[in-house]
C-alpha cells in the first residue's frame, strides 16, 4: 500500500455534469496518497458528494479521467469496487436486522470465518460504545449509533481506501472523537482515507491535507499547516454588543461578510475575518460606536482553518453578489 | 462465489422474517383471491370450452392465480431494490465483493421462497376446500417448477427496472405501469381465444402469457410440452442476464442522493 508507486486516488479534469444547468464538479485534478487523512472542504453545493461518489465509481463522470489503487475509473470500474470501503453521508444500514446479523453479513462478504468475524466485531462495537447494542434491531438505534454501525462496517473490510462522507453526522462529542481517533488509526497503518466534511474544527483535527472545493472547481489543495500558513493572518475579530434589534452592520463596508449570532438577551456577537487584527479592532469599535451600538467585549482568535474556510467562502457569496 | 451467495440469500431471509407482517400479508392475500374472487366468478360463468376440454372457471383461474404470485415477484422485487439504492445499500453491497450474479440471485431466492409460500398457500387452501372428485386440477411437480421459474424470470425483471431507475419515488408508478397492462394482457383471468385481435397480439408477446398457459396445461392436463419449458427457460434465462447486466451498468446512487 503505501510503498506502491501509484498514488491511492488520482484524477486529471474530472468533470460530472448532471444536466445542462446543473455542474456537480469541473476539471478536477489531483493525488491523493496513502497513509494520510485528506479532508474534502467546501461549502455546501461544492461538489464534494459529487466527487466521493464519481471517485468510487457509484456515478459515471462526464469527462476526465481517474485511478483508484492504480485501477482506471472507467476501465477496471467493478475491480476499484473491491479496493474501496465507503461511509456514505445516508444511514446505509440494514434496518430490519440487529447490528450483530447486519455486521455478521458484511464480515462473511469480507472473507471473514465466523469466529474472526464475531471477535472483531466484539473488539468494534466495544471500541465503538455498542457492545450493549448487539442484539438490538438497527431500526431502534439513534442515527448516531446507526453511523457508528455504518463505520464498523467499513473498519471490518479494512480496505487500502476509505471515503467517508460526512461521518461525524450527528453523533455526540465523544462518538466524534472515536470516529476521529479510528480514521487517524486508518491513515497509520498506511491506508488513504478521504474525509467529505463541512465539519472544519474536525477537519483541521482529523487530516493532515485539505483540498479546498468551491463551485465543483479545486481551489486549493495542500496539508492543513500550509493552509494556514498561505491564508495566515486570517484573525476572527469578534465584538460583543448590547442593541435591541439586530445590529445593522451592512454599511461597514471595508468588512464583508460578518457573522452575527444573537447570544442572549439583547446581546450579540458580530465577528469578522480579518487580515489584521491590530489594525482592525480601533476601525472596528468605531463602526460600532457611530452606529450606536454598546460595546461590552472584544475579543480577537488566532488563525484557524475555520477562519479560512468562511473567508474562502464568503469571496464566493460575494462573487455571486449575494 | 457461492458462500457470498449463501451469505446474501442468508440476509434476504433474515429481512424476510423481520417483516412478518409482510410475509403473513403476502402469504394470506392469494387464498383471499381464491375465495373472494375465483369461488364466487364461478356461479356465475359457466363451464367452458379450453383446449376442447369443458372446465369450470375456478379450475381455469387457479393456475392464472398461482401464476400470478410469480407476477407479484416483479413489483416486490422493484421496491426492495429501488428502496436499496436510494438508502445507500446497494452501494454498500456492491462495493464489498458482491458482483451483479449474486445480487440478482439474492432477490431471486427470497422471490423463490416468497412465490413457493403463495403457491403452497393457495393449492393447500383449494385442496383442502375441494374434494379431489370435484376438481379437474392435479398437483404436479411441474407446478413448483414452474413456479421457481416464474419467480426468477419475474423478480429479475424487478431487479433490473429497480436498479435503472434513477428515483426510488418512481417504482410504485413504474410497477403500476407494467404491471395492470401484462397482468389483463394475459390469460390469467380469462381465455384468449375467442379475444379481440390486438388483445391477442399483445398476448401473444407476454412472457406472462407462456407461464400462465404452463401452468394451466400442467395443472389441467397433468404435464406440459418440452417445447413451453425451452420458451420459458430462455425467457428466464434473458432476464437474469438482463438484470446482471443493468446492476453492472448503472450507477450505485440514485440523483435523489
Amino acid at each position: 500500500m503505501a510503498t506502491d508507486f501509484h498514488p491511492a486516488v488520482s484524477c486529471r479534469d474530472l468533470t460530472k455534469r448532471y444536466n445542462a444547468e446543473v455542474l456537480g464538479i469541473e476539471d478536477l485534478s489531483f493525488d491523493i496518497p496513502y497513509g494520510k487523512v485528506t479532508g474534502l472542504l467546501g461549502p455546501n453545493g461544492a461538489g464534494k458528494s459529487t466527487t466521493v461518489n464519481v471517485l468510487t465509481t457509484a456515478i459515471r463522470p462526464t469527462s476526465g479521467e481517474f485511478w483508484i489503487a492504480g485501477l482506471h475509473g472507467k476501465r477496471d470500474r467493478l475491480k476499484i469496487r473491491n479496493v474501496l470501503g465507503i461511509v456514505s453521508q445516508d444511514f446505509a444500514v440494514d434496518w430490519a436486522l440487529t447490528v450483530r446479523q447486519h455486521l455478521n453479513v458484511f464480515a462473511s462478504l469480507y472473507g471473514k470465518s465466523a469466529d474472526q468475524a464475531n471477535s472483531e466485531i466484539d473488539m468494534w462495537l466495544n471500541a465503538f460504545d455498542l457492545s450493549g447494542k448487539a442484539d438490538t434491531k438497527i431500526l431502534q438505534l439513534s442515527g448516531g449509533q446507526g453511523r457508528r454501525v455504518q463505520l464498523i462496517r467499513c473498519l471490518l473490510a479494512d480496505p487500502p481506501i476509505v471515503f467517508v462522507d460526512e461521518p461525524t453526522l450527528g453523533l455526540d462529542p465523544k462518538g466524534v472523537q472515536v470516529v476521529l481517533n479510528s480514521l487517524r488509526q486508518m491513515a497509520s497503518r498506511g491506508k488513504c482515507v478521504v474525509m467529505a466534511s463541512n465539519a472544519v474544527e474536525e477537519v483541521e483535527a482529523a487530516c493532515d491535507d485539505v483540498i479546498f472545493l468551491r463551485r465543483g472547481r479545486l481551489l486549493d489543495y495542500d496539508s492543513v499547516q500550509h493552509f494556514l500558513d498561505r491564508y495566515g493572518g486570517l484573525e476572527v475579530v469578534t465584538l460583543t454588543v448590547v442593541s435591541d434589534t439586530v445590529p445593522d452592520v451592512m454599511w461597514w463596508g471595508t468588512y464583508l461578510d460578518p457573522e452575527i449570532e444573537e447570544i442572549g438577551p439583547r446581546m450579540w456577537q458580530i465577528s469578522f475575518s480579518v487580515d489584521d487584527a491590530r489594525g482592525a479592532v480601533p476601525s472596528l469599535v468605531d463602526l460600532a460606536f457611530r452606529s450606536g451600538l454598546t460595546i461590552s467585549d472584544v475579543s480577537v482568535k488566532s488563525k484557524t482553518l475555520k477562519n479560512i474556510y468562511l473567508n474562502l467562502s464568503s469571496i464566493e457569496r460575494s462573487e455571486n453578489g449575494e | 462465489m457461492v458462500s457470498r451467495l449463501w451469505v446474501l440469500v442468508k440476509r434476504e431471509l433474515f429481512q424476510l422474517v423481520s417483516f412478518k407482517a409482510l410475509l403473513i400479508a403476502q402469504i394470506i392475500q392469494p387464498a383471499a383471491w381464491l375465495m373472494l374472487y375465483s369461488v364466487g366468478m364461478t356461479d356465475l360463468v359457466q363451464p367452458f370450452l379450453y383446449c376442447g376440454v369443458p372446465v369450470r372457471y375456478i379450475d381455469f383461474v387457479l393456475p392464472g392465480l398461482v401464476a400470478l404470485q410469480g407476477f407479484s415477484q416483479l413489483a416486490y422485487t422493484l421496491s426492495r431494490v429501488a428502496d436499496e439504492k436510494r438508502h445507500g445499500m446497494f452501494q454498500a453491497l456492491l462495493t464489498s465483493g458482491v458482483d451483479q450474479a449474486q445480487y440478482v440471485l439474492a432477490k431471486a431466492s427470497s422471490a423463490v421462497l416468497i412465490a413457493s409460500l403463495q403457491c403452497l398457500g393457495i393449492v393447500g387452501v383449494f385442496f383442502l376446500a375441494m374434494d379431489s372428485e370435484s376438481t379437474a386440477l392435479k398437483l404436479t411437480p411441474h407446478v413448483f417448477i414452474l413456479t421457481v421459474m416464474g419467480a426468477i424470470l419475474w423478480s429479475s425483471l424487478g431487479t433490473a427496472l429497480g436498479t435503472a431507475l434513477c428515483s426510488a419515488e418512481k417504482s410504485s408508478v413504474v410497477a403500476a405501469l407494467v404491471g395492470l397492462p401484462v397482468m389483463f394482457s394475459s390469460s390469467v383471468f380469462y381465455d384468449l381465444e375467442g379475444a379481440h385481435a390486438v388483445l391477442k397480439s399483445l398476448s401473444a408477446a407476454n412472457p406472462l402469457t407462456f407461464y400462465v398457459g404452463a401452468l394451466r396445461k400442467s395443472m389441467l392436463f397433468g404435464g406440459i410440452n418440452p417445447r413451453e419449458y425451452l420458451i420459458l427457460g430462455l425467457l428466464t434465462a434473458c432476464s437474469f442476464l438482463v438484470a446482471c447486466w443493468v446492476v453492472g451498468a448503472t450507477d450505485l446512487v440514485t440523483k435523489e442522493k
